[in-house]
This record gives structure tokens, C-alpha cells and sequence, in this order.
């Protein structure tokens, strides 16, 4: 029986939310769950120099971590800064209970009623500067975050229902919210480069980002990321990794097929991207991190050479900024301005994408290093 | 009627996904438009005129005109009053007859539904407000990856 919130009458706006309670009466859940199943997993990860232990009740959901296996330590005797609980139902055999704001609307600005979920996942009245909520349409997947205390939640119906997306970039707005008041911005741009230098690709879905970080795997240039990647514009602009993915259309394998033998779900291609883990097959690959010297917009052109032509500052700014704010949630004023410090510093140029796919490399190496 | 061109460069802007994405970076404020108010910032951005629009949008989505005029006039006073269109010179429009020709395909034209502007400003309003999501007996929104 399908049970929906409309905004009728008979529904009245939500009044007093309380999202610190949420969280707490999500937590004890989470407790009970993890108690039934005999205890919490405990997994911990040292992303740069930022100690998170993921608490698993159960191991189905414990498939979202390959991403982020580069980052795994041992447990260490600090005190992690950020610990994410993750479980669900179906694999634990418990039912998450309804959400506090069933059966209830918001009032909007112009006085109707509306529904409690925004566009991008947010539920209204349960984000404040303390605590962020966010239901994720697709992955149906619950985050809270509470950005003061450093704890999360992390919750979905079925672990094995996951979108291949949050295999390839897990987490992505609980790490988005955290990690944004530790002064890095998740954005959504690729980046290559030296150890002593490298360029952020920026641009929407199909723009050419993907094709062009991994095809640079085939050359003596590092990686950091083909969609998803860490920026902190001081003290002067760093681009640093996040996931050890990379992601490539199942139509597009072709051009990069130095990563044909490496594909993780080669079964899986008639309906998902082909995911790579670079971690095990490239780990040398794989960078941590290195200064941006220019951001890069991919072009597809149909010539043969590639080439990089000046293009206006603003232009790089507009394709990081629009692209970042379309996807995350949460990710408003303050990531515009500390994006906006990024693109400042750096200058911006297309590039003009040729179909002999090896000059990609050397043109962005004689870039970076001139 | 006045002509109107996008308040640039202080605002950054981009159709993703059928949503126009705008940003005005002297506000830090941001803003989408779905649906037909994505289109109606396309042609916006081709310099067509707000009477142009009007034709262009009225051959592409199904409705009243005067609904369709004053919905159209209603999103360009609210683009104006958030500065992020500026009267500007008339232009011709090269992409008019594109436009409008492009629409003429044969296929059913989509209802007319008044565009929204959606403006960010602060945690509490970064809520684009979205249509209702049915629920299953849990309690909690079931969505398809693929539809989502």
C-alpha cells in the first residue's frame, strides 16, 4: 500500500523538527541492529591525515569500501575524528523505523504545502549548521551527518541494491559535508598531472574527463581522479585524491584498453560503467595529491591533435561550480567561495581533444611542466 | 518589449540535465530552473526576445497563450529582479526559427506548466522543493537508480 505524502489538507507542515533527536533515536537503532548481529565491524581509514572509522552492523555494506582501500590502516589507538555507521535491512533482517517527518508537509514560501525532500536529497527543517540529512534518491540511501561531533549514519533497504555509483564513489555526501569544515571541497572534476604538478578536468557528465584521466594512466603521468576529487585553494591550489576508482562508459572501453584486463564488473557492462579499482592493478599510478598548475576543459573536436587553447577564467570557474553544486547537496555558498579562491589562482584553457588519444599525455605533461 | 541578455560575467550558468544551474557571484546566491524554464533561459541565452520566447515556447509545450505569455513574463520579471538578466539590446536571434523549428517535430507537444524560479540562499532554502515521493509501508521513499 502505497502511502503518500501529498499536500492536502489533511496534512499538516511539520512543526517542530528535531534533528539532534533524529540522529540520536537513528543511533540507538543502530545499536540494537548491531547488537543482533553480533557486534560492529569495525574498518578505519586515514584520508589525509583525517582518522574515519566505518562501523558496520553486518558486512553486507562493507562492498562500498575497495573505493577507499588505499586509505585502510590498522586500528590505531587515536580517536577517529569522523565515525560513519552503516547498515541495512535487508541484510540484517531488522526495519529501519518510519522517519519523523512521515506524513507530514512543509510549508513553502509561497504558503502551500509541499513534500519534505529536496531536489537533491535534502529533508527540510533537518539540516541545520550542526546536522545535515539527506536522502539520496536512487541509491535510497539515508545520511545524516553531525558535522560538530564527527558522527554519521549511513543507511539503506537492501546493501546489495547498491547503484554501481556508490561502489565507485562511496559515501560521497557524508565525506562531502565533513570534509568541506575541514577546509577540502569535493568537487566533481577529474585530475592528472607529475607528482610536481597537475591539472584539474572540469566539465559535465560526457564531457570528456573521464576518457582523458585514464587515458593518461597509459603514460608516465599520475593520477588523482577521473570524476571525483578533493580541491583546497590554500595555502595555493591542491587537487588530492579520494577514491582509487576509475570509470569509464562500456562504449568508450575502446579507448582506453590498457584497462581492459582490469575491468571489476565485466558482467555487470550491458547496464553500468566499467568500474576500475586502480589501487590493486596500478597502485604506483595513484597519487596522493599534487599542486594544480591550470584547470583543463575537455572538448571533443574530431581533429586529429590535440591542443590547448586560453579560454576565459570564468569559464573554469562556471564548469567546476556548476557542475558541483548540481550533484551535491549541501554544497552552497561557502564551497562557491572556496572554489572561487581555487579558480583565482589558475589559469584556464580547453582542451581540444584530438582522437590520436597518446598526444592527450604529452600535451598535458609540456603544460604542466612549462 | 524590452530586450533582455544574462547578467554576465556576474552570473556563471549552465543547463545540466534539463536544469538550467545559475549562480550570481557577486550574491554568492544560486538558483535552477526546471523544464520549460530551462528552455525559456536557452533562448534567453540566443538573445531572443521576450515576444520571440513567447512564440518559441508556445510552439513547443501545449496551453493557453495568454498562459503561456504571462507565465513567461512572470519568470523573466522574477530573472530581472534577482539580476540575472539585465535589459540589454536587441539582438537578431539567429536561433529563433531554429528553435522554433525544432520543436515542429511531430511528436505530442509536453503541457505548458509555469516555470518556478528556485533560489539558494542559506541551509534552510537549499531545498528545491520536489515533486511528492510516494512511500512503500516503511515509511521511506523507494526510488529507481535509473529514474532517479
Amino acid at each position: 500500500m502505497l502511502n503518500s505524502i501529498k499536500p492536502t489538507a489533511s496534512v499538516e507542515p511539520i512543526q517542530h523538527p528535531d534533528p539532534v533527536g533524529f540522529l540520536a533515536d537513528t543511533y540507538e537503532f543502530f545499536q540494537h541492529v548491531s547488537q543482533k548481529v553480533g557486534g560492529a565491524l569495525n574498518q578505519f581509514y586515514n584520508v589525509h591525515g583525517h582518522l574515519i572509522q566505518l562501523s558496520f552492523a553486518g558486512p553486507a555494506l562493507t562492498r562500498i569500501t575497495p573505493a577507499l582501500a588505499h586509505w585502510a590502516v590498522e586500528k590505531p589507538a587515536g580517536r577517529p575524528a569522523l565515525t560513519i555507521h552503516l547498515w541495512d535491512d535487508a541484510s540484517t533482517g531488522t526495519k529501519m523505523p518510519p522517519p519523523p517527518w512521515l506524513g507530514y508537509g512543509v510549508r513553502a514560501s509561497n504558503g502551500g504545502l509541499q513534500g519534505v525532500y529536496g531536489k537533491r536529497g535534502e529533508v527540510r527543517g533537518f539540516n541545520t549548521d550542526r546536522i545535515r540529512t539527506i536522502f539520496q534518491w536512487g541509491s535510497n540511501v539515508l545520511s545524516i551527518v553531525d558535522i560538530q561531533h564527527g558522527q554519521a549514519i549511513f543507511w539503506t533497504r537492501d546493501a546489495a541494491q547498491l547503484p554501481q555509483w556508490e561502489i565507485g564513489s562511496p559515501l560521497r555526501n557524508i565525506l562531502h559535508l565533513w570534509l568541506h569544515e575541514q577546509g577540502l571541497q569535493y568537487v566533481h572534476a577529474g585530475a592528472v598531472g607529475t607528482p610536481a604538478g597537475g591539472v584539474l578536468l572540469v566539465g559535465k557528465g560526457g564531457s570528456g574527463k573521464s576518457t582523458t584521466a585514464l587515458t593518461c594512466l597509459n603514460s608516465d603521468l599520475v593520477y588523482v581522479s577521473d570524476d571525483y576529487c578533493l580541491v583546497s585553494p590554500d595555502p595555493a591550489p591542491m587537487a588530492l585524491n579520494l577514491y582509487n576508482t576509475g570509470k569509464v562508459r562500456a562504449d568508450n572501453i575502446h579507448r582506453v584498453p590498457h584497462l581492459a584486463p582490469v575491468i571489476s564488473n565485466v558482467d555487470k557492462l550491458d547496464q553500468d560503467k566499467a568500474l576500475f579499482f586502480l589501487h590493486r592493478f596500478m597502485p604506483g599510478k595513484l597519487a596522493t595529491g599534487f599542486p594544480l598548475k591550470a584547470i583543463l576543459i575537455p572538448r571533443v573536436t574530431g581533429r586529429v591533435d590535440t591542443t590547448l587553447t586560453p579560454a576565459p577564467a570564468m569559464t573554469g570557474l562556471s564548469a567546476l561550480t556548476l557542475s558541483t553544486v548540481h550533484q551535491l547537496p549541501g554544497a552552497g555558498p561557502a564551497a562557491l567561495q572556496l572554489i572561487k579562491r581555487l579558480t583565482d589562482q589558475l589559469p584556464c584553457y580547453y582542451l581540444e581533444l584530438g582522437t590520436d588519444l597518446a598526444q592527450i599525455p604529452r600535451v598535458i605533461k609540456a603544460m604542466v611542466i612549462d | 518589449m524590452t530586450h533582455y541578455r544574462v547578467n554576465s560575467p556576474n552570473v556563471i550558468h549552465e543547463i545540466i540535465d534539463g536544469e538550467a544551474v545559475l549562480v550570481n557571484l557577486e550574491s554568492g546566491s544560486y538558483y535552477s530552473i526546471d523544464s520549460v524554464g530551462a528552455v525559456v533561459w536557452d533562448y534567453l541565452e540566443q538573445g531572443l526576445s521576450p515576444g520571440q520566447i513567447v512564440e518559441a515556447i508556445a510552439a513547443q509545450f501545449a496551453g493557453e497563450s495568454a498562459t503561456i505569455a504571462a507565465g513567461v513574463e512572470q519568470l523573466l520579471a522574477e530573472l530581472q529582479a534577482e539580476q540575472l538578466i539585465v535589459p540589454g539590446d536587441a539582438i537578431t536571434a539567429n536561433g529563433h526559427s531554429a528553435a522554433v523549428n525544432g520543436a515542429a517535430n511531430g511528436t505530442a507537444k509536453p503541457l505548458f506548466e509555469a516555470p518556478v524560479l528556485h533560489k539558494y540562499t542559506d541551509m534552510e532554502d537549499l531545498l528545491l522543493l520536489d515533486p511528492i515521493h510516494d512511500v512503500d509501508e516503511s515509511g521511506w521513499p523507494n526510488t529507481n537508480p535509473n529514474n532517479a
